[in-house]
């Protein structure tokens, strides 16, 4: 959950402790949700320290009752705070028993002032239908904030039950507020996808998406990336985003983007508000802050050309050692075919020389990845373009990495770039930043050109003064022109 | 941000050192405005419990009264 969000909750929370409305707690917003919870918690117990010998005579009174005269006195005599206050002094199978002879109502008023830190394993011995009637009662009231705290206490059966009794507004909320949100995940497997695309709806309709996005927050990343699906088919990304944007929640969204499929993503990457320039700056901001571009990154291939070119603009300010790191993600992920167009095509000079020098100072390894993408893909027009900002020095510490695997085919690759885009000179710069060992082996590959291209390679060659630089395979190309 | 003697109020009232972020975070006047929901609180609680005990008893039956009367007092 967001701390802005975890912050709202507790004070929720707290305010119902105090007997206070919340709006009268605005001024702990500042607080650390962990400082409140802290609070809270020592509140309870001092709530409850501050009567206990009262209260525990009366647990003790209640033994020697029957306890159908006990229910009546909990009822018309104790009231729900009491009663809450001394359920966890009470034996727990009494505890139950009384319980049930007590309507749901009361129940529900008693759970509202309950601590179920002092009545675990009163809780724990509820039966799930008589939880579900009691969830019930508290979701008519909107109780959440009190179901949220009792979830963690609550096995499968009742939970499946409660949530059963429960709009799916309330259920989002309830996960919400809920405590110790290890167990989310397991819950949310408890619900069926049909009820799940319903409470996405609710999220839309109510508003309630920043409540839906703790959730996705605090899922597995199989269940996010199925939720994910879900809200593209629902046709609820473009609001779920709008809301993202609206509250900063972007860093919890973009996680999600490389556990979607292709048509999803292709969806989220073409809605409106990707083309709304600020709220994509804001996506960027938050791949920066939070470190998240390994996730971004998918999503470029299926930006449209004005968003692609803002992003390429935006990344070519960034600092270099996010660039860097930035390249070495682009490895990771195999992103070459999305990065080296974007680089090319959408960046100006000054971007593309950015970029070519960060490639020049990456470690071999990335060089390989990009070289076998490059091969891979036919991005040697798209590479020729950034390299013809890099230094003849750059050029020579990459060009063996770029050329040494897939010998064959990779010289005519880089050859018929060169002629398809004009950039003779860093085309055949790279040629003579070759060792001489791999020149050597590459001239029978050059033979194997034909005579036109030989002597068109040899001209040009000549033209910028580099047919010497070529070595062997300088040669093999002069003998076809002379 | 709280003096350290706001501080020690408000913990004399939890019973227990409030965590040192909170504190630090808030003003005097919204610290004494915290242990102030507090003591109200508490005094609610007080009070309600007062008021159940008398009441309890009216419901216990006449045969048993006498010794719940003793156990809760």
């Amino acid at each position: 959950m967001s701390t802005a969000l975890e912050t709202r909750a507790e004070i929720i929370k707290l305010a119902r402790v105090l007997a206070a409305p919340p709006e009268q707690l605005a001024y702990l917003e500042r607080a650390a949700p962990k400082d409140l919870r802290t609070l809270r918690e020592q509140a309870t117990d001092a709530l409850f320290e501050g009567d206990r010998d009262r209260l525990r005579k009366l647990a003790l009174a209640s033994r020697i009752l029957p306890s159908a005269i006990g229910a009546t006195i909990a009822r018309w005599a104790l009231g729900p705070l009491l009663s809450a206050r001394v359920t966890g002094l009470l034996d727990p199978s009494k505890a139950v028993d009384l319980a049930k002879r007590l309507p749901a109502a009361f129940l529900a008023d008693i759970a509202i002032d309950l601590d179920p830190r002092r009545a675990r394993e009163v809780i724990e011995r509820m039966p799930a239908a008589q939880v579900a009637e009691i969830a019930g009662e508290l979701g008519q009231r909107d109780e959440q904030v009190t179901m949220g705290r009792f979830v963690g206490y609550l096995d499968d059966e009742a939970i499946g039950a409660a949530i059963e009794q429960l709009d799916d507004a309330s259920v989002l909320r309830v996960a919400f507020v809920m405590e110790d949100k290890d167990r989310l995940d397991h819950i949310l497997g408890l619900i069926p996808d049909q009820r799940m695309a319903g409470i996405l709806k609710a999220a839309e309709r109510e508003r309630l998406w920043p409540e839906a996005l703790d959730l996705l927050d605090n899922m597995s990343d199989q269940r996010k990336g199925a939720l994910a699906e879900l809200a593209a088919a629902q046709g609820l990304l473009e609001s779920l985003a709008e809301s993202a944007y609206a509250n900063g929640l972007w860093d919890v969204v973009l996680p999600v983007i490389p556990l979607m499929s292709e048509a999803s993503k292709a969806i989220l990457g073409r809605l409106p508000i990707v083309e709304d320039t600020a709220a994509l700056a804001s996506i960027l901001d938050a791949a920066g802050e939070h470190d998240l571009w390994a996730a971004l990154l998918p999503l470029v291939d299926h930006l449209p050309a004005g968003p692609r070119n803002q992003v390429a603009a935006l990344g070519a300010t960034l600092d270099q050692t996010v660039l860097e790191h930035i390249v070495d993600l682009v490895n990771d992920g195999d992103l070459w075919s999305m990065f080296v167009p974007l680089a090319a095509d959408h960046m100006d000079a000054v971007g593309r020389e950015r970029v070519a020098q960060v490639i020049a100072g990456v470690k071999a390894t990335v060089i390989n990845g990009m070289a076998d993408a490059v091969d891979r893909d036919s991005l040697w027009p798209e590479l020729l373009r950034i390299a013809e900002t890099m230094r003849a020095d750059q050029l020579d510490r990459i060009a063996d990495r770029l050329l040494q695997a897939g010998l064959e085919d990779r010289l005519p690759s880089l050859i018929a770039a060169a002629d398809q885009t004009g950039l003779w000179e860093p085309g055949l710069r790279i040629l003579g930043g070759l060792t001489p060992a791999l020149q050597q082996r590459l001239a029978p590959v050059a033979a194997t050109l034909s005579a036109e291209e030989r002597a068109l390679v040899a001209a040009k060659a000549r033209d910028l003064g580099l047919l010497d630089k070529l070595g062997p395979i300088g040669t093999v190309l002069a003998g076809a022109s002379d | 941000m709280a003096s350290p003697l706001d501080a020690s109020v408000l913990e004399g009232e939890l019973g227990a050192k409030p965590p040192r972020g909170l504190v630090e975070v808030l003003t005097t006047d919204e610290l004494r405005t915290l242990v102030d929901s507090l003591v109200a609180a508490k005094q609610h609680q007080s009070k309600a419990l007062d008021d159940a005990l008398q009441d309890a008893l009216r419901h216990v039956p006449f045969i048993l009264r006498g010794t719940v009367e003793l156990i809760l007092t």
